[in-house]
């Protein structure tokens, strides 16, 4: 009977694992499908960014916003869709090429330090909500109320032609 | 050592640490001594006092035969950022002459090769490897080009050190510089610099000293190219004597392979380094030099390198020399945060 039982209750933990791990798959390609909206805090007063002017500031090229306020880069951790996105998008780069681009970019004393790594979209979107001049990337839909999405050269991820796609 | 950040928001601290080191080993059929070599540790600490304050120092600690370690303060600089393109800044620099010497300089694991070009190898008379005074640089407007300009101690009587105690002749140098950045894949820079002061040596006449310098940088690594170009004029004030100049030029080219050999970069470099005989100010210290170096760098980890070349080098006034190298050169993160989850309730303590 207790063999019965374990046997029967392993067998509902497989079945519960198979189930979120199809769930986990299924949800990638929509994830993957998605367009990537730049973010940014509430109080920014920028509304469109040209892609060449997003690759400045993502590349700390940029470090200053027009009103002179400075800009914290929030950058997704690694293993993220939305990270491997504008690495290859806005960065063109590679993990180690990226890596290597801030260490010696910061050898330099170009900047004053990396970017803040986010782990989350949920982390992302309570710190670009709570930090001024703060700039982030995330999918489209999972964009809440308290940030405001910028136009990339004029357009909004709904809408046709959006680059980051 | 140098040892790098990337911030998290999980601990908001306001400095970030880079620790670069390397560990070398040296076959030579010249002279000097072969083996194991202890190469500079570096240790870059970078501090953000206010939002436009920032400090950064670097310190080393280099082997010397038969005596201690010796430490020192290689950077030390204070800057205010009014905006893009105004940065203001007061210290101990590297100054800004050509690529080499503010691309790479202690930091061996950035540096594709084992050894510097002979122009900016430590203790290098040829430029003024470091800088004492003030700089100011930023962006030109919007664009993809920049500019630094600055004036501060020039060389000190040893003409390898800049001055730190002030400046011995009363003489300011000034350096300016002017770079294009833009924003292609192949990741170019170009740039030209200029550097005048008055030198007064130790041993020799008093020296007006002229730099130029030029260089084109790809530094993407498919290919990653280098090429600069300087030339330093010098007259001597009491024009009892010949003037003369020195000039030199590398070139070095790598390649990061694809695939599974996506790890290694193969990599040429050569260099000529012509110090005329009537250089009044280097001719007694410097040799003219030849130099081709072939080697492999194996990007084992993400933050180490081993690096393996052979050299072939002629000195004017020695015997020719060919030498192999092995380099372990890494960066070190002591905050690991990449590596280290983080939970919202750190999130939210670090946004208070």
């Amino acid at each position: 009977m207790n063999t019965a039982s374990r046997k029967l209750r392993l067998a509902a933990a497989c079945l519960v694992g198979t189930l979120a791990w199809a769930s986990a798959i299924a949800d990638e390609p929509s994830a993957r499908n998605q367009a990537i909206a730049i973010v940014v805090h509430d109080g920014t007063h920028i509304d469109d960014v040209s892609i060449d002017q997003l690759r400045r500031i993502f590349l700390a090229e940029q470090q200053f916003w027009p009103d002179r306020s400075r800009i914290t880069l929030l950058v997704r951790a690694p293993g993220a869709y939305e990270r491997e996105f504008v690495l290859e998008r806005i960065y063109q780069m590679n993990e180690n090429q990226f890596r290597k681009y801030w260490i010696a970019k910061m050898f330099r004393a170009e900047v004053p330090s990396g970017p803040r790594i986010v782990f989350s979209t949920n982390m992302a979107l309570e710190l670009v909500t709570a930090i001024p001049g703060s700039i982030t990337f995330m999918n489209a839909s999972d964009v809440g109320e308290t940030v405001k999405v910028v136009r990339v050269n004029g357009l909004l991820p709904s809408d046709d032609g959006y680059l980051l796609k | 050592m140098l040892v790098t950040g990337f911030a998290t928001a999980q601990d908001d601290v306001p400095y970030r640490a880079l620790f670069f080191g390397e560990i070398d080993y040296r076959q030579s059929d010249g002279d000097g001594d072969d083996g194991f070599i202890i190469g500079q540790a570096v240790a870059q600490l970078t501090g953000n006092i206010d939002e436009r304050l920032s400090v950064m120092t670097e310190m080393t600690a280099t082997a010397r035969q038969n005596e201690d370690f010796e430490f020192e303060v290689e950077r030390l600089v204070i800057k205010y950022d009014f905006s893009d393109q105004f940065k203001l800044s007061a210290g101990r620099y590297h100054t800004p002459i050509g690529y080499w010497n503010t691309a790479f300089h202690h930091g061996s694991w950035l540096q594709t090769t084992i050894a510097r070009p002979e122009t900016v190898k430590f203790g290098s008379n040829v430029i003024p490897i470091h800088f004492v005074g003030i700089l100011l640089e930023g962006k030109i407007r919007e664009s993809d080009f920049g500019y630094r300009v600055g004036f501060g101690n020039g060389r000190a009587e040893q003409i390898n050190d800049p001055g730190d105690l002030g400046d011995d002749n009363d003489e300011p140098a000034y350096v300016g510089s002017f770079y294009y950045r833009p924003l292609d894949k192949y990741r170019l820079e170009a740039g030209v610099s200029v550097y005048v002061d008055t030198a007064t040596p130790e041993v020799g006449p008093e020296v007006d000293e002229v730099i130029f310098s030029g260089y084109v940088a790809l530094q993407g690594e498919t290919p990653e190219v280098i090429v600069e170009y300087d030339y330093a004029d010098h007259q001597r004030t009491d024009t009892a004597g010949p003037d003369g100049s020195t000039s030199s030029i590398y070139g070095q080219i790598a390649y990061r392979l694809s695939g599974g050999a996506a790890n290694f970069k193969p990599y040429l470099r050569a260099e000529h380094l012509d110090v005329e005989d009537d250089d009044p100010l280097l001719s007694p210290l410097v040799d003219s030099y030849d130099g081709v170096t072939v080697g492999i760098r194996w990007d084992f980890s993400p933050y180490a390198s081993l690096k393996a070349e052979v050299r072939n080098e002629e000195f004017d006034n020695a015997d020719d020399e060919t030498s192999f190298w092995l380099q372990l050169a890494f960066v070190f993160d002591p905050r690991r945060p990449l590596g280290r989850s983080i939970t919202q309730t750190g999130a939210r303590s670090m946004m208070r």
